[in-house]
């Protein structure tokens, strides 16, 4: 996640309202690592709901001046009133809330990436009720107790490989009445790896991997098991025996017949098709497969080789390396 | 933590929604006709077993069979649909049965709103200070249903909700009151009132069958109040004319009013001083006459007057009115026409016989002379054993003679009645006048208040060389109740409102800043209209305005209170004042970096502090202590209003 320019300062957030006015469209837009929403920054309508109420409000100030009723004059006019605090509260849950990028996990392209938001609340009361949404996806809502963080996330559609940038995303409230919308539209500097979408095993087969090559890949971790023998280092800690280990004093690594090695190289040349993102996606599917039989697995692109190894933290520098190829 | 739709997951909300529409339908039971009553009652408990889920929700084809059911009561219990009780009935019947087909938030919203509007149907039915209460807890009530709608997490308790909602509700208040004081009342109906717009109350009634107003007296109900200008007159003047009953059939009697073009025949002696001028502030009764000092010389142009000197509204009075009057204690009336001699001679035929008898020989003692006829009548109430009594026996069919020979116990309209029928039936013009006697002045604002059981009835008598000339037979037989009141008459106690059984100071002394709190409501409250608006302007000293003023006026008030009660809800009530030691930590920051110190989101104190070191050595000490104790205060156990003064004071006292 590079930081595209040098996070604001406390000093520079805190004489914003000094800055020259042009400044004010580049401030307005982002993306930010951290802001807190001010008032020009929240924006608010009546919901249908809203308009319905000024309508029955309307209808109630008709019926006092028809029927002289002195006390209707006096509902309807609190209920108008009422509907005026309820514009100034409903933008009060938004205004002042502190929003801080955090963080996001990779995900395969084409499927929803996932972002979290940070909602700081300093105020002494919470606040109740906002939905958080990019794009039209579906919402998330929180509750942001007093002087406390909450996390919120929003989902952005992701389409191919390489770096996605969250975006705008729109966090809204209705609380606490329903009868107005407040909601800011803001982008903070957060982006997430999208791994290429790995191919369906399937078409691995189509694909003719590992024909010139020693080692079916397209089989590996489809061996049968034959036997135990004592753990040496090197040995993926998934092939251990932990039940024959509890019962000994020494740890059991798990055999099995197959005649493959045990490491193996996943190679941009082993792979005989020509289109760059289907070579990707087949290659990703081969590092999860290689992950998932807990092989020793290196990957060679032609401008970068990751040496052998296993783990999770492998399996993602790996992955990393692919959703990065070429850009 | 999320909840991905606006549908909803469960019944579970319907239930607060059911008590707001018993809590808003309870005051109007008294008015609903017994189908709808029981329909009410019924969809009521139907809902509450289907909101606990003990019953099925009806069906769609189920629900519009109950719909056609309402509207077939409504047509079967009040012949329409539209009007004041129908249409009340018909939006609360609806409102119930929208309980059962609550699919989206929007439909609670719907429901919530109808609530708001039978609440504020409330106010057609009383405007008491009662009422607006519990229009208000109403309004707070449906208030905090709106914000239980708009907590999608349902992460609020009843009680957080109600708080939220009453602090919203006094939020509204300053602008509420702007808004009531400067909005521009445009007088009269804007269409044709529905005939049910009034309902019934207490006070007199259009006729008269002795019996009914010893059932009033028990009221103590205020039936009117009024300011004089001057000191008031003596108790015994205070006769307040409402109407004139000229027509008997042997047991009741009723107005028998002279046409509509007719005039009345005043004259006033023209002697200074004797005008009584007033004002009263009438409370609803539901008839269209007014209350007015005998006798009546002066009145507002929008009402009329009969030659009966009955001063009539064109309207029923279904709210509390007020109107300026004029009296005059030696003006008399002069108005009768053959027609009108005819008519207050009249007597049923072939009842009373004995009565009759009696009449006629008092005429002949008399010698036909009507003041010696009055006299003598008097004389026999008097004389006689007769008794004042809130309890008279019932009568049989010839009432009078049973009065006048059996029982001889009776309240006001007996002796009213029974001198009336004597005068006829002695040849002398004579009719009943009903209205009150008397009244009690407020010390608290001055103010004379009438009660209901104050009512009371009396007779004019005919003279040739004088007009109608009052008399009160009650006087003959009680003349406590004319000279000092109702509850210094003589009565049974133990029927007289409680409040005038008591004799103490201090009640009294609550119970008067009671009634001047209540008066005040009608005046300032209920009775606000353009008369009082200008009024209330040229109190603070702004003159005479017009519409148009009125509207700027309230333009620039409400903009102004409007920004103050932003500010109020913006930077109090919901949000408590920010974290005072973290404003002060970032005050410190921040002239950190304005002296040069570069400060980001992301240093770790102890790089700010480092480079702080390098750049002004001689703070450091100073500096990583304030750090320290920020440190201590956000993250340790030892925060408290002694340990935050001292941060407070050290970032203060902090000098580069």
């Amino acid at each position: 996640m590079a930081r595209t320019k040098t996070p604001p300062s406390l000093s520079a957030v805190a004489d914003a309202g000094r800055r020259p006015f042009f400044n004010f469209i580049a401030k307005r837009s982002g993306p930010f690592d951290a802001i807190t929403l001010d008032r020009r920054r929240v924006y608010i309508l009546p919901t249908k709901s809203g308009l319905m109420f000024a309508v029955l409000v309307l209808v109630l100030l008709v019926g006092s001046i028809n029927y002289s009723k002195s006390l209707g004059f006096m509902l309807t006019f609190m209920l108008a009133a009422i509907g005026n605090v309820a514009m100034y509260v409903t933008w009060r849950n938004l205004v002042g809330l502190h929003l801080r990028s955090g963080g996001s996990k990779p995900v395969y392209a084409r499927q929803p990436a996932r972002f979290s938001v940070q909602l700081e609340n300093t105020d002494a009361s919470c606040r109740y009720s906002i939905a958080i949404s990019a794009n039209g996806y579906e919402y998330e809502l929180v509750d942001v107790p007093a002087k406390a963080l909450s996390c919120a996330h929003f989902e952005v559609a992701s389409h191919s490989r390489g770096v996605l940038s969250a975006g705008r995303f729109r966090l809204e409230t209705t609380f606490p009445t329903g009868l107005f919308v407040a909601w800011t539209s803001i982008e903070l500097n957060m982006s997430t790896l999208i791994y290429p979408a790995p191919v369906d095993k399937a078409e691995l087969q189509v694909a003719g991997t590992g024909e010139d090559g020693d080692t079916d890949l397209a089989s590996v971790g489809l061996e049968e098991f034959s036997g135990l023998r004592k753990y040496q280092v090197g040995d993926s800690w998934r092939r251990v025996s932990w039940k024959r280990s509890a019962h000994t004093d020494t740890i059991y690594t798990k055999e099995f017949v197959g005649g493959k090695p045990e490491r193996v190289w996943i190679d941009w040349n082993q792979v005989a098709v020509s289109d760059t993102e289907q070579r990707l996606s087949i290659l990703a599917r081969l590092v999860l497969n290689a992950d998932a039989a807990a092989v020793i697995y290196g990957v060679r692109l032609p401008n970068q080789e990751i040496q052998p190894d296993t783990g999770s933290a492998h399996l993602h520098q790996c992955l990393r390396a692919l959703a990065l190829y070429g850009h | 933590m999320a909840t991905k739709s606006a549908r909803l997951d469960s019944i579970v909300v319907p239930m607060p929604l059911l008590a707001g529409l018993v809590l808003v339908g309870l005051p109007l039971y008294a008015y609903l006709s017994p189908i709808v009553l029981w329909y009410v009652f019924a969809l009521t408990v139907w809902s509450a077993l289907a909101i606990i889920g003990k019953v099925p929700i009806p069906s769609g084809s189920i629900r519009l069979l109950l719909a056609m059911v309402i509207v077939g009561a409504l047509y079967v219990s009040y012949g329409a649909v539209f009007g004041l009780i129908p249409g009340t009935s018909m939006v609360l019947l609806l409102a119930y049965l929208k309980l059962f087909e609550i699919k989206t938030r929007r439909d609670i919203t719907v429901i919530i709103f109808l609530g708001y509007f039978l609440a504020s149907s409330l106010f057609f039915h009383s405007q008491s200070v009662w009422v607006a209460l519990y229009v208000i807890v109403l309004a707070i009530y449906f208030t905090s249903l709106l914000v239980m709608v708009a907590d999608r997490n349902a992460s609020t308790s009843l009680l957080q909700r109600l708080k939220i909602a009453l602090r919203m509700v006094l939020q509204s208040l300053p602008l509420m009151l702007i808004m009531f004081v400067l909005f521009p009342r445009i007088p009269g109906p804007l269409w044709q009132l529905p005939k049910d717009a009034q309902s019934a109350s207490t006070g007199l009634s259009e006729e008269m069958t002795p019996g009914d107003i010893n059932k009033l007296v028990a009221s103590y109900d205020v039936a009117f109040r009024v300011k004089f200008d001057a000191p008031p007159p003596d108790n015994r003047n205070l006769y307040w004319r409402g109407l004139v009953l000229s027509d008997y059939d042997g047991k009741t009697w009723r107005r028998d009013n002279a046409p509509d073009w007719t005039r009345p025949e005043v004259e006033i002696y023209q002697q200074a001083g004797d005008d009584i001028r007033y004002r009263v502030t009438l409370e609803p009764h539901q008839h269209n006459w007014l209350y007015a000092l005998e006798l009546i010389t002066g009145f507002d142009d929008n009402y009329r007057l009969t030659r009966e000197l009955q001063l009539l509204s064109n309207n029923l009075v279904s709210s509390v009115i007020s109107y300026r009057a004029q009296a005059s204690l030696q003006a008399s009336n002069h108005g009768l026409y053959p027609p009108e001699r005819r008519k207050n001679l009249e007597l049923p035929a072939g009842y009373n016989p004995k009565t009759l008898a009696l009449a006629q020989a008092m005429r002949r003692t008399a010698a036909g002379n009507p003041r010696a006829i009055v006299q003598a009548v008097l004389q026999y109430f008097s004389n006689q054993e007769f008794y004042y009594t809130l309890t008279p026996p019932l009568l049989g069919n010839n009432a009078m003679d049973d009065f006048l020979f059996k029982s001889r116990r009776g309240f006001c309209e007996h002796y009213a009645s029974a001198f009336t029928t004597l005068m006829r039936a002695a040849g002398v013009p004579t009719r009943i006048v009903l209205g009150y006697q008397g009244g009690e002045i407020n010390p608290v604002d001055e103010y004379m208040i009438v009660r209901q059981s104050d009512a009371h009835a009396w007779t004019e008598v005919w003279l040739d060389d004088q007009g109608w000339m009052r008399v009160d037979p009650t006087a003959a037989v009680a003349p406590q109740r004319i000279e000092r009141g109702i509850q210094s008459a003589g009565l049974e106690k133990q029927y007289l409102p409680g409040l005038l059984q008591v004799n103490s100071d201090v009640l009294n002394r609550v119970r008067f800043v009671w009634d001047s709190f209540q008066n005040g409501w009608n005046q300032w409250v209920v009775g606000f209209d353009e008369q009082k608006q200008l009024k209330l302007f040229k109190m603070l000293g702004l003159g005479d305005v017009s519409k148009s003023d009125l509207m700027l006026y309230l333009v620039v008030a409400m903009s102004f209170v409007g920004l103050l009660v932003a500010w109020w809800v913006i930077r109090s009530g919901y949000y408590q004042p920010r974290d005072r030691v973290r404003y002060y930590y970032r005050y410190f920051l921040k002239r950190l970096s304005r002296q040069g110190l570069e400060i980001t989101e992301q240093d770790t104190s102890q790089e700010m502090l480092t480079r702080l070191k390098i750049k002004f050595p001689d703070m450091a000490e100073q500096a990583s202590n304030i750090v320290k104790q920020y440190q201590d205060l956000i993250y340790g156990q030892s925060r408290n209003r002694g340990t935050e003064k001292t941060f407070v004071r050290l970032v203060r006292t902090f000098r580069i």
